[in-house]
């Protein structure tokens, strides 16, 4: 396991790289002058030449891209270049208010979606199952910026019991939370209900109801366990979606987190910030997959076996005690 | 083997003529997919004969600022916006750069994810190692974000967003196919038909792409989905697609600001984002209902 | 069986927890809002965040609001745009006006402690000489004659000399500081004015502190909060729910909404900004002329064909009035009686004819993805095609439309502002209209006109009033005849706040004298 999970982690850091190359040729190659951006439009030549001397803008690009690169690979991950600070510390203090957000609306989802697919399923075709379908369907179609300023309408001028800007306390985190996890739930929903409903259909379950055990013994050591599995996958791949629907609540709600400095930086092309900041996102992204994948092999023992063993073949994996596993 | 259900199928047409009939049959049994398939023909209507009965210059473009912000009625069904523009016909020309902007999303998702994916698949070795690096690169940087680099540096506009928006959707679909083809590529009738000579492209076409038919398509609705919405967020923050072009992210965006006084502005190109997604989602389940050979009983 | 429920848990424990080890630390590291209800703090929205609070490189508008606050200049103005001394408490002008000589206010202070000299006035003006060249260039050579006289000598005469010191970008810094260390000043600015830097939490908050030892005496309001707020539908929020105090550039179509609360006050007044519909008049950078180029009729036709009293309803709603000269109208000389060209579709068509476009034509124009660009480049474009001219718009991120449009003139027609921040026509005609100043960045529309650019020279060094008064009305016949561009209106400039707050004033230029207000 250990060794497995070294593995992935070094296997990062290839895509890393890849990422910050990609991210940095898209506003590196692309017109517009961060010096004029920065400064404004009028300003003075000299002071612009100046500032683009500064921030080595007139090195060719690949030169740059290694400078910047070699810094990341000991840990400097450059100056914004817009503040001449340090990009690290800047990204320190707003990195945990979008990572609230995300995780806490990835947690109120599942609580939320999770016992409400199951529900939807044990009781196929009750009113639960189609509240809870409907509910579903209707929260993916809603754009979450226009969820998000119906809720900062509603809860902050006519009820007023929540604040509209700021990060300092939880009251403020409420709203987006609640918006990012809308949709979310809404997609464990359906995830978890087919997800569940493949498991009851399956002849075991069958067999138990068959052989008198008792429906809430069935729900909690079968159908739960068995069908768990798709829906932490879910859980997985979505945390990249919710990292990137932080952008626009951030943006709504004032919340000083990583999406609304990256959409400044890009618009005053301050590369270092940008690079640097989705290089954060995409570790973190790649921690919360390897997580979601050791709690995968802790829920199914077939895949835990697949860990600890020798990886001979693409595709097949030979077991400790010496048969083949697909 | 758990996860994605897999139709082995073997040369047979005869036979796939049924299961596609089979399929359709359980597609129209299920009520909520045919709702969705019936806003989406209606949208799809929308979008081709909107020439026909507007004229896009003068209602979708064309300013009258004695008529602005009227409410409901039968002049203007969803009332004026803040150039007096008649906000049905603007949504009527919207659904066709929504569709527009979804089918090519998915359609080069689905073009390019099949070929990368295939090759993967089948080569395996090097080729599939590095291919899929590749697209770990793309999967790993969230589509918002990455969407948000690609707009603010190239610009909006139709084709930036598109390309913006397919690229993080390629990953998906090549992934799909890729676990197709690992699944059937060591089966009998694989090794049948290069015994008698087939080439690998043939091979690859005939055999593996319609196995993964299924899975693509259900994709490829998600991924329509997911671009409208992507559209109007980017539109949100100012990157998207910019006014006068009737896009209905965008005239949520300059919307917002009459959202007091004038709420129907934003609440009509709201109602018909939510549409459009709503009858995606729901074409999608149903597919993917429908192709599930467990539900045969 | 119980392995799935404990990696549930498990999962959904340890969010919380990190939620609220999270939210706990906010509580340290982020600032504590002053929720002002009768305290004496302001909290200030912020639209956008500026790039740094050194009064010398602040171009950016939005700057100028902590500047101001943090910086006193050479000159003050009152609200009628009169000249009042400032840190220097008078001044000599001698006769052929190329030698100014100001006496500098003894016992001013630093933030940091220092005495305001001589130097310091001296430093800040060499700085402007080679930072702001294009406005402070006329000087030719700045001398500190003792401790408490500075004099400047222009290389030619130049009437609104004492007005270009009234702007906050020429707040006055501290010289031992700033040539220590040039590059933070920015981030840890030093002046002299009512209220010093405390704080700048990136993304956040900007604080600052009264000055208790203000020369003129503490200031009412014992601290500013300048709050970056993004989007404007969340700042109007936080202003109804009282989170802030007050914000600026408010969209027009919240005026009801502000007017219709009691509890909040509307304020608006010009801001010298003339929006401007611009012709490329010159080659593109490749050396090919634009359609505008020596065809007059052309550029004419489009001038008669814009609705300028519809414009101003489509684009701001009707709060400002059709602008029919190149500079607004609280410039000194304005020409009352100005007529300038007006909405005439006949005759539009005619000189699209004689221009050699009889059957209409396709025009570009680029801009800028900011609204009060974009909107009445809609509206101009509904305008154009009542006379046959399809124009297709482009709207670009703003990196792209100022190194294309802006830096290499790559255009045809384009929508941008010409300022005007004093009182006098030279600001935007000498910037944008003048030949001598074709580059990038200023002169961006190409205009070469000798008989203009006399006019442009003589408002700018006559001693004469009558002489200036003529010339001033000169650039405006001129510009409307030869339809180098064409003015629209001037943006109105809009502030929103407690209607407690007292002392409040606005004027342009983002004029706002924080030290006046108090609850």
């Amino acid at each position: 396991m250990f060794r497995y999970i070294i593995k992935r982690l070094i296997y990062m850091i290839p895509v890393v790289l890849g990422i910050s190359f990609v991210v940095y040729a898209i506003i590196s190659l692309t017109p517009g002058d961060p010096a004029q951006l920065i400064l404004g439009a009028d300003t003075d030549p000299v002071v612009l030449a100046a500032k683009r001397a500064e921030l080595g803008l007139n090195d060719p690009f690949l030169i740059r891209y290694l400078k910047y690169i070699s810094g990341v690979l000991v840990g400097n991950l450059g100056n914004s270049y817009r503040t001449g600070l340090p990009v690290l510390s800047e990204l320190i203090i707003r990195l945990p208010n979008t990572i609230i957000i995300a995780l806490g609306g990835i947690g109120l989802s599942v609580a939320i979606g999770v016992p409400l697919g199951l529900a939807s399923a044990v009781k196929q075709y009750t009113f639960v199952d189609y509240f809870a379908r409907t509910l579903a369907l209707l929260l993916t179609a809603i754009p979450a910026f226009w969820l998000g300023l119906m809720l900062l309408l509603f809860f902050v001028l006519n009820l007023k019991i929540l604040p509209a800007t700021g990060a300092n306390s939880w009251k403020n985190f409420v709203l987006p939370i609640v918006t990012l996890a809308a949709s979310a739930a809404a997609t464990q929903t359906r995830t978890t209900r087919s997800s569940m409903l493949e498991v009851i259909r399956q002849d075991y379950i069958r067999t138990a109801l068959a052989k008198g055990v008792p429906e809430s013994r069935i729900i909690w050591k079968h159908v739960i366990r068995n069908g768990i599995l798709p829906v932490v996958t879910i859980i997985g791949m979505n945390i990249g979606v919710q990292l990137g629907g932080t952008v626009v609540i951030e943006n709504i709600f004032a919340i000083p987190g990583m999406g609304s400095i990256l959409v400044n930086s890009v618009r005053i092309k301050d590369t270092p910030m940008i690079v640097s900041s989705i290089i954060l996102v995409a570790v973190f992204i790649g921690i919360c997959n390897l997580l979601v994948d050791i709690v995968y092999a802790y829920i199914d023992p077939r895949i835990k076996a697949q860990y600890f063993s020798v990886t001979s073949k693409r595709g097949k994996t030979k077991t400790k005690t010496g048969g083949t596993v697909a | 083997m758990s996860g994605t259900a897999v139709i082995i199928n073997s040369d047979s047409s005869v036979k796939k003529r049924s299961q596609l009939a089979s399929i359709w049959r359980r597609f129209c049994k299920n009520r909520l997919a045919m709702v969705g398939l019936v806003i989406f023909i209606f949208l799809v209507f929308m979008a081709l004969t909107a020439d026909i009965f507007f004229d896009y210059d003068r209602q979708a473009l064309g300013q009258n600022m004695k008529e602005r912000f009227l409410g409901f009625s039968l002049e203007h069904p969803f009332g004026t916006d803040q150039y007096g523009r008649d906000i049905f016909v603007r949504i009527v020309f919207g659904a066709r750069i929504s569709l527009m902007v979804s089918l090519s999303t998915a359609g080069i998702g689905l073009v390019f994810g099949t070929v990368i994916g295939a090759a993967a698949g089948y080569y395996g070795g090097k080729i599939d190692n590095t291919l899929m690096r590749f697209m770990d690169v793309f999967l790993a940087i969230p589509s918002m974000l990455l969407a948000i680099c690609i707009v603010a540096a190239l610009g909006g506009g139709l084709l930036n967003l598109i390309f913006a928006n397919s690229i993080s959707q390629i990953p998906r679909y090549s992934r799909i196919i890729r676990s197709n083809i690992l699944t059937i590529k060591n089966s009998e009738f694989v090794e049948a038909a290069k015994a008698c000579g087939a080439g690998d492209m043939k091979i690859i076409l005939r055999h593996i792409v319609p196995n993964a038919m299924g899975p693509l398509i259900v994709q490829a609705t998600l991924t329509m989905a997911l671009s409208i919405l992507s559209v109007a967020s980017l539109s949100f923050v100012g990157l998207g697609i910019a006014p006068p072009t009737p896009e209905w992210g965008s005239m949520l965006s300059t919307g917002k600001e009459f959202i007091r006084q004038y709420p129907h502005l934003i609440v009509m190109p709201g109602l018909a984002i939510m549409c459009a997604v709503l009858s995606f989602n729901l074409i999608g389940d149903g597919l993917r209902d429908a192709l599930d050979p467990r539900l045969k009983n | 069986m119980k392995n799935y429920l404990k990696c549930l848990l498990l999962l959904s424990l340890s969010m919380l927890a990190s939620f609220m080890l999270s939210a706990c630390s906010g509580e340290k590291t982020t600032s504590t809002p002053q929720e002002s209800k009768g305290e004496d703090s302001l909290i200030f929205g912020l639209i956008q965040e500026p790039t740094t609070l050194d009064s010398l490189t602040s171009a950016e508008r939005i700057t100028w609001l902590p500047v101001s606050a943090i910086y006193d200049t050479i000159v003050f103005k009152d609200d009628d745009q009169k000249l009042l001394p400032g840190l220097a408490e008078e001044w000599d002008i001698s006769d052929d006006g190329l030698t100014y000589t100001f006496k500098i206010r003894e016992g001013v202070k630093f933030h940091n402690g220092e005495t305001l000299t001589a130097d310091d006035v001296a430093f800040t003006i060499e700085k402007l000489r080679v930072l702001q060249k294009s406005e402070f260039g006329v000087i030719s050579s700045v001398d500190i004659i003792d401790d408490t006289h500075v004099k400047i000598t222009l290389e030619s005469a130049f009437s609104p000399m004492l007005y270009l010191f009234t702007l906050p970008q020429t707040g006055v810094v501290n010289k031992a500081a700033y040539e220590a260390d040039p590059e933070s000043y920015g981030r840890k600015p030093n002046g002299t004015g009512p209220f010093k830097f405390s704080s700048w939490l990136s993304g956040e908050d900007i604080v600052l502190d009264h000055f208790e030892d203000y020369w003129r005496g503490a200031a009412p309001m014992t601290s500013i909060t300048f709050r970056i707020i993004a989007d404007e539908s969340t700042e109007i929020i936080a202003l109804e729910a009282n989170e802030i105090n007050a914000y600026i550039q408010v969209s027009q179509s919240y005026r009801q909404v502000v007017e219709g609360n009691e509890q909040l006050a509307w304020y608006d007044t010009p801001s010298g900004q003339v929006n401007t519909l611009a012709f490329n008049n010159g080659n593109y950078s490749n050396g090919e002329p634009s359609i505008f180029a020596d065809n007059k009729a052309l550029r004419q036709a489009i001038c008669y064909a814009i609705n300028k009293d519809d414009l101003v309803i489509g684009a701001v709603d009707g709060t400002s009035d059709p602008l029919y000269t190149p500079y607004p109208e609280f410039v000194i000389n304005y020409p009352e009686e100005f007529d300038g060209n007006v909405y005439n579709p006949e005759l539009a068509k005619e000189k699209l004819a004689e221009a050699g476009y009889p059957d209409g034509l396709t025009i570009k124009m680029r801009t800028t993805t900011q609204a009060n660009y974009s909107k009445p480049a809609e509206v101009i474009m509904g305008q154009l095609s009542e006379i046959g001219i399809t124009m297709e718009l482009e709207t670009m991120e703003r990196g792209t439309y100022l190194e294309e449009v802006y830096n290499n003139f790559d255009y045809d027609m384009t929508i941008w502002a010409v300022s005007c921040d004093y009182p006098d026509v030279n600001h935007g005609a000498y910037r944008r209209f003048y030949s001598g100043m074709i580059a990038p960045a200023n002169n961006y529309m190409q205009i070469n006109d000798p008989a203009l650019d006399e006019a442009i020279l003589t408002n700018r060094t006559s001693i004469d009033p009558a002489e200036k008064a003529a010339a001033v009305l000169r650039i405006a016949e001129i510009i409307r005849d030869e339809s180098y561009c064409l003015p629209l209106y001037c943006s109105q400039q809009t502030l929103a706040t407690n209607a407690n707050l007292k002392g409040v004033n606005l004027n342009s230029g983002m004029g706002i004298d924080f030290y006046r207000w108090s609850w």
